[in-house]
């Protein structure tokens, strides 16, 4: 009775507050493939939209593709099997010339105009320009591309994570 | 009032009020701290699972933009794209310009990052400001190599423990407002119970009074209500007993009364024979003569029993009348002693101080000195002391004499009826009832006889008082 008593205070006291706590294990960790011995380059990463954020996709290419035709199939649009996993995209379903010419700073034109685009939008193309450079293995960028488009051109910026 | 008191708390109703207390206060905090530790926990995990999940799905999102080694502009990047997590990523040497500053991440966590491909996490408190670090290290390739890259972000928990200690705080109010419901829950249960308790205290302490005919109505059909139904039926059976007792005892003694006065008219006649054969005794033949004297003597001592008797009855039916008058004591005393016989000399021995007054039936007073006199003189050894003396407005009467005394065994019952103090002597020249009716004249004044033993002998003092009541 008595041990009973002095453990119940015992946890009463030592149960308040946030405690502090040793290190703990939660879940595996994001795997980063190294393009040069990893094979990654045969991996193409688009960004769709999947519940409102910009979520990277990897498609099996079998071999490296470059930034114009990956952002090429991002603005076909997410395939079938991708919809209906939940993501879709906020670009238009335009398709037209897309010319890079490299920096720094990287600009790429688009033929549709940029004004109308979402910040979302204009992430998942920065963003997937992006992961078509890492790719590549070339050096990356100062962390900023700039978009172009007949109507505007845009500052330079780097992939958001939201 | 310090025992009233103790009294009061050595009772049924604050130990009822204590228990009650007690496990409401218990049980209260049982639920309020099961309650609490769950919603802690819940508070806790969520707000870490979130920021965790939060990171993680920043760093996936990025990462495809990242090549192997990475330079310094490369870490800002990322570490400007996980500006809203306040991350900061570390690259063995290198950090990124934004963020929280490595050197504050704990030891432990950098060290359990740097050599493990799972997310860690650690809760530190920063005197008194709870802080929830996170550091992910980046895997890469498929045999879950760590890549080098390492992202630590700190969050503070302070509103967390704002909010916990709030749901603390409500949980305490929650277990103290239990408190007064138990106290007066207590307090009812104890009527419920303490009620009747006190109804048959009263009763029994009413039957213990002689009340006989207390009765308790039963209510319900509990453990207390089978304790009143028990002790109405103990209280019915002994007033029925008690009552063919006093039915039997008074038939007793009106038997005894009818037969004395039944026996007092042959008496009568005997007596006058036996006066006769006294007086004539001379003249018959000795061994009549013997006879005659026997008879005679015998026939004297059954009249003076059956007097006894006639008087003793009298006082049970509560038919004996006192007649107070104003008496000299002394002189009353005096004139007992000489009627029969005893005047002051060797034998007995008076001292009576003249002057002492009081009212007193005179023919009741007679008796009991003739009984304590001749008990003396009969049962003691010469002289018999009379001692008169005036005591706190009472007139005590002391017969001391210098016998053997009494023995201790028969000293509580010495005046009970045919009590002998010599049982090997079967015949007394005493009816056995003398001391009795002695005791019930003094008891009629108001007053007693006690018997002490002296060393020397017995002592039985007479005490009457000087006034009637």
């Amino acid at each position: 009775m008595k041990k009973l008593l002095v453990v119940a205070v015992l946890l009463l006291v030592s149960a308040c507050g946030v405690k502090p706590t040793p290190v703990v294990p939660a879940g595996p960790a994001p795997t980063l493939r190294n393009p040069s011995n990893d094979g990654r380059g045969a991996d193409l990463i688009l960004y769709f939209v999947l519940d409102g954020r910009v979520t990277p996709v990897t498609r099996s290419t079998g071999a490296a593709v470059g930034v114009t035709t990956a952002l090429t199939m991002l603005l076909d649009g997410p395939t079938y099997a991708e919809a209906s996993d939940g993501y879709a995209t906020m670009l238009p379903s335009e398709t037209g010339s897309i010319t890079l010419s490299p920096g720094p700073p990287t600009v790429i034109n688009f033929s549709f105009p940029l004004k109308q685009l979402t910040s979302i939008a204009i992430n998942q193309l920065v963003c997937t320009a992006f992961a078509a450079m890492a790719a590549e293995g070339g050096t990356v960028m100062d962390g900023a591309i700039t978009l172009g488009g007949p109507d505007v051109q845009l500052p330079a910026q780097a992939c958001q994570a939201f | 009032m310090t025992s009233r008191i103790r009294s009061w708390l050595a009772g049924l109703r604050p130990r009822l009020v204590a228990a009650f207390a007690v496990i409401m206060i218990v049980g209260a905090t049982a639920a309020a701290g099961a309650s609490y530790v769950s919603a802690r926990t819940a508070i806790l995990k969520g707000f870490q699972d979130q920021t965790m999940l939060k990171l993680r799905d920043q760093i996936v999102t990025y990462l495809p933009t990242v090549s192997l080694p990475p330079t310094q502009a490369t870490l800002d990047a990322f570490g400007t794209a996980l500006k809203s997590s306040n991350a900061v990523v570390v690259y063995h040497g290198l950090r990124s310009g934004s963020g929280i500053d490595p050197d504050s991440v704990p030891a432990d966590l950098r060290q359990a990052v740097a050599s493990s491909t799972n997310i860690q996490f650690q809760r530190v408190d920063a005197q008194g400001y709870p802080q929830f670090f996170v550091g992910v290290p980046v895997q890469t390739g498929t045999e879950g190599q760590t890549s080098g890259i390492e992202v630590y972000t700190m969050v503070s928990l302070d509103q967390q423990q704002a909010a916990i200690d709030d749901l603390s705080r409500t949980a305490w109010q929650t277990s103290a407002l239990a408190l007064p419901f138990a106290v007066v829950l207590a307090l009812l249960a104890a009527r419920q119970v303490l009620r009747p308790v006190r109804a048959l205290n009263k009763a029994a302490s009413e039957l213990g009074q002689g009340k006989l005919d207390v009765r308790l109505r039963v209510k319900g059909s509990d453990e207390l209500a089978q304790l009143v139904t028990t002790f109405n039926n103990t209280a019915a059976e002994l007033e029925r007993t008690v009552g063919t007792l006093r039915t039997m005892e008074a038939d007793a003694r009106r038997f005894v009364a009818d037969v004395s006065h039944e026996l007092r008219t042959p008496l009568a006649a005997m007596n006058a024979v036996t006066d006769v054969l006294d007086e004539d005794a001379e003249q018959l033949p000795p061994d009549t003569a013997v006879a005659a004297r026997l008879v005679s003597a015998e026939t004297r001592r059954l009249t003076r029993l059956v007097q006894d008797l006639i008087e003793i009855s009298r006082f049970d039916a509560g038919r004996a009348e006192l007649r107070r008058e104003d008496l000299d004591v002394a002189a009353a005393v005096t004139d007992s002693l000489a009627a029969r016989g005893w005047a002051p000399g060797t034998d007995v021995v008076a001292e009576l101080p003249a002057g002492i007054t009081a009212r007193l039936d005179r023919r009741r007073l007679d008796i009991v000195v003739a009984n304590l006199v001749g008990n003396a003189l009969r049962h003691g050894a010469p002289p018999v002391e009379v001692a008169l003396r005036v005591e706190r407005g009472d007139v005590v009467l002391a017969v001391t004499d210098h016998g053997p005394g009494i023995p201790e065994a028969v000293l509580p019952l010495v005046f009970d009826r045919f009590t002998k103090a010599d049982t090997a002597r079967a015949r007394s020249e005493g009816s056995g009832l003398g001391l009795s009716i002695a005791r019930e004249n003094a008891r009629l004044h108001g007053g007693d006889i006690v018997a002490v033993n002296t060393g020397t002998g017995a002592r039985f003092e007479l005490r009457l008082p000087r006034e009637a009541w």
